[in-house]
């Protein structure tokens, strides 16, 4: 079954201090571990992190037309910074992964199911 | 800040979490402490390189670093405009003749001050370190910091954490403990006794630092730190049996280590793991800390989970595992400290005293009632259902019975639920 770990994480400039160079490389070898440890196991499906919430554009027909914005669905001090696909048996092993997630250590991991999926061509039904 | 290699030759081990604990027990204040010991360390690199050291280095680096904290005080009370607070003065007062009073010569010439002399102060310390006001979690980071001198990137780095984060957990236990302005030199107020238990707690979960995030390669951790703090504890309260409790455990855990992977890096369980690779002189050192938990007539969780252990280790040493009487020890522990681990573990006992069927039967009865829901029960602990060992143990024991296709389910389960990957390979051997 596939589950989505939706990763939370303070926007860029948020409060605290900004993260130095070193951090940065050091986290980026945690998440690489991480990666590395989840395609071993062959849980992986995808992982996307995003590039800050400002830069998204969002799309609606709410209104009945197209309407198109810069700027990202919500302001909030921590926002959408990524979201690792991976495909396990239940709740109970995508919590396992979940907590080895390194951003935990700044950010928060959402857990979600998936209610279906669009893989080869059509919809799955889990 | 000192190079840590220099560091290493001017102060022991021992040195580092002595003078912090005399200096912050004036006003509880341990990042002061811990800059005034800085301050000092780089004036020894200097005047002992031109003179040579001092013959009791401890005892000139406690008066200097106290001097340098004496100047914080004075700067601070004159910048205020207020009185230097009381308290802090009479602490620091009280520090200085105790150490005077005790070494004889402290004050006059520390050069050939005996350094036993300086009055002990770690284990106030310690206990300052698992206060209640500071978080379960930031304890270990504490100690290793504030009684053994560990940078925030050297905790980071052996436990797979970000220094960012350690830093400022650090730093916030740190400000909580300045906060309470615990006297720690006076112990009376401490009321010790009834913080060893948190100590205690703390050590372990420097050593059982489960690793919080999944890596490739496994990590020493913080192994080595732990058998010295527990070896401490035992030192500063050698009546207290679960004090050598605690240290036989983890100097058993630890001499076990080098056996703990394969030269692939494969994971090894305890039945299968050479004995010759065991670490002599901490097996030895656990032996001798159990022996004093007899003597001091008190066995507690971490004594029994010690014997527990050194029962294990002399079944596959000798090729005969007293079962019976560990099944004895593990009712012991499941009356005195029941957890999931624990139960998980006894049943693997019965097992071998009354039988798989019986080890099933009783891996059942754990089960009982706790559905699979979300993996938690009532107290965020996790249920049985999602507990991995207890998936390794049926499988096992499935195997043993000869049900095969139940136990390849079992294996299966447990592999959904290992993040481990050097496990992961042995359970998939397994499964083959």
């Amino acid at each position: 079954m596939r589950y989505s770990l939706i990763f939370h994480a303070p926007e860029p400039g948020a409060d605290g201090p900004a993260p130095t160079e070193e951090n940065i490389q050091e986290m980026m070898r945690l998440m690489d571990d991480f990666g590395q440890t989840l395609t071993s196991a062959g849980v992986l499906i995808a992982w996307e992190m995003l590039t800050p919430a400002e830069t998204a554009t969002t799309v609606t027909r709410k209104t009945g037309e197209v309407v198109i914005e810069d700027g990202p669905f919500a302001a909030a001090k921590e926002a959408l910074a990524g979201v690792v696909v991976i495909d396990v048996a239940d709740k109970e092993a995508a919590l396992a992964w979940a907590e080895k997630f390194p951003g935990t250590s700044y950010g928060t991991i959402e857990v979600r199911p998936a209610a279906t999926s669009f893989v080869d061509g059509r919809w799955t039904r889990p | 800040m000192t190079d840590p290699a220099d560091r290493a030759m001017i102060l022991s081990r021992d040195g580092w979490g002595r003078i912090i604990a005399l200096i912050a027990a004036a006003d509880g204040d341990i990042s002061g402490a811990e800059d005034a010991l800085a301050t000092a360390l780089e004036r020894a690199v200097t005047a002992w390189r031109a003179e040579g050291p001092p013959g009791n280095p401890e005892g000139w680096l406690y008066r200097v670093a106290l001097n340098a904290r004496r100047d914080v005080w004075k700067s601070a009370a004159t910048r205020t405009s207020t009185a230097l607070d009381d308290e802090v003065l009479d602490h620091l007062d009280h520090a200085g003749a105790r150490g005077d009073d005790d070494g004889g010569r402290l004050g006059v010439d520390p050069a050939d001050h005996d350094p036993d002399a300086l009055p002990d102060r770690r284990l106030e310390l310690l206990a300052v370190c698992a206060h209640p006001d500071i978080d379960p979690p930031a304890r270990p980071l504490l100690m290793l910091s504030a009684v053994m001198g560990m940078t925030a990137k050297a905790i980071a780095s052996a436990m797979a954490l970000p220094a960012a984060t350690v830093s400022a957990r650090l730093t916030r236990a740190k400000k909580r403990v300045a906060a309470l302005g615990v006297g720690f030199g006076d112990p009376d107020r401490l009321d010790l006794e009834s913080r060893l238990p948190e100590v205690k707690e703390a050590i372990y979960g420097a050593f059982a630092i489960e690793w919080a995030h999944a890596a490739p390669t496994p990590r020493a951790g913080m192994v080595g730190e732990a058998v010295y703090l527990a070896g401490l504890l035992a030192r500063l309260c050698p009546g207290d049996g679960e004090s050598h409790g605690l240290a036989a455990l983890i100097h058993l855990s630890a001499a076990r280590f080098p056996a703990r992977r394969g030269g692939a890096g494969e994971f090894v369980p305890l039945t299968e793991q050479d004995p010759a690779l065991w670490d002599r002189s901490l097996t030895e050192s656990g032996e001798h800390h159990l022996k004093e938990v007899y003597r001091c007539g008190h066995v507690g969780r971490f004594g029994l989970e010690a014997a527990i252990q050194l029962l294990h280790m002399a079944g596959v040493r000798t090729g005969m595992t007293d079962w019976p009487m560990l099944l004895r020890l593990h009712d012991d522990l499941e009356s005195l400290a029941p957890s999931i681990g624990g139960s998980v573990s006894r049943a693997a006992v019965l097992a071998e005293v009354d039988g798989p069927e019986a080890g099933l039967a009783a891996l059942d009865a754990l089960s009982l009632g706790t559905g699979s829901g979300d993996g938690l029960d009532d107290r965020g602990d996790k249920r049985v259902t999602a507990f991995q060992p207890a998936w390794v143990l049926r499988a096992h024991l499935l195997d043993r019975l000869g049900r095969t296709c139940d136990a390849a389910e079992a294996y299966r389960r447990a592999l959904e639920l290992t993040t481990d990957p050097a496990e992961r390979a042995y359970l998939e051997a397994r499964l083959r």
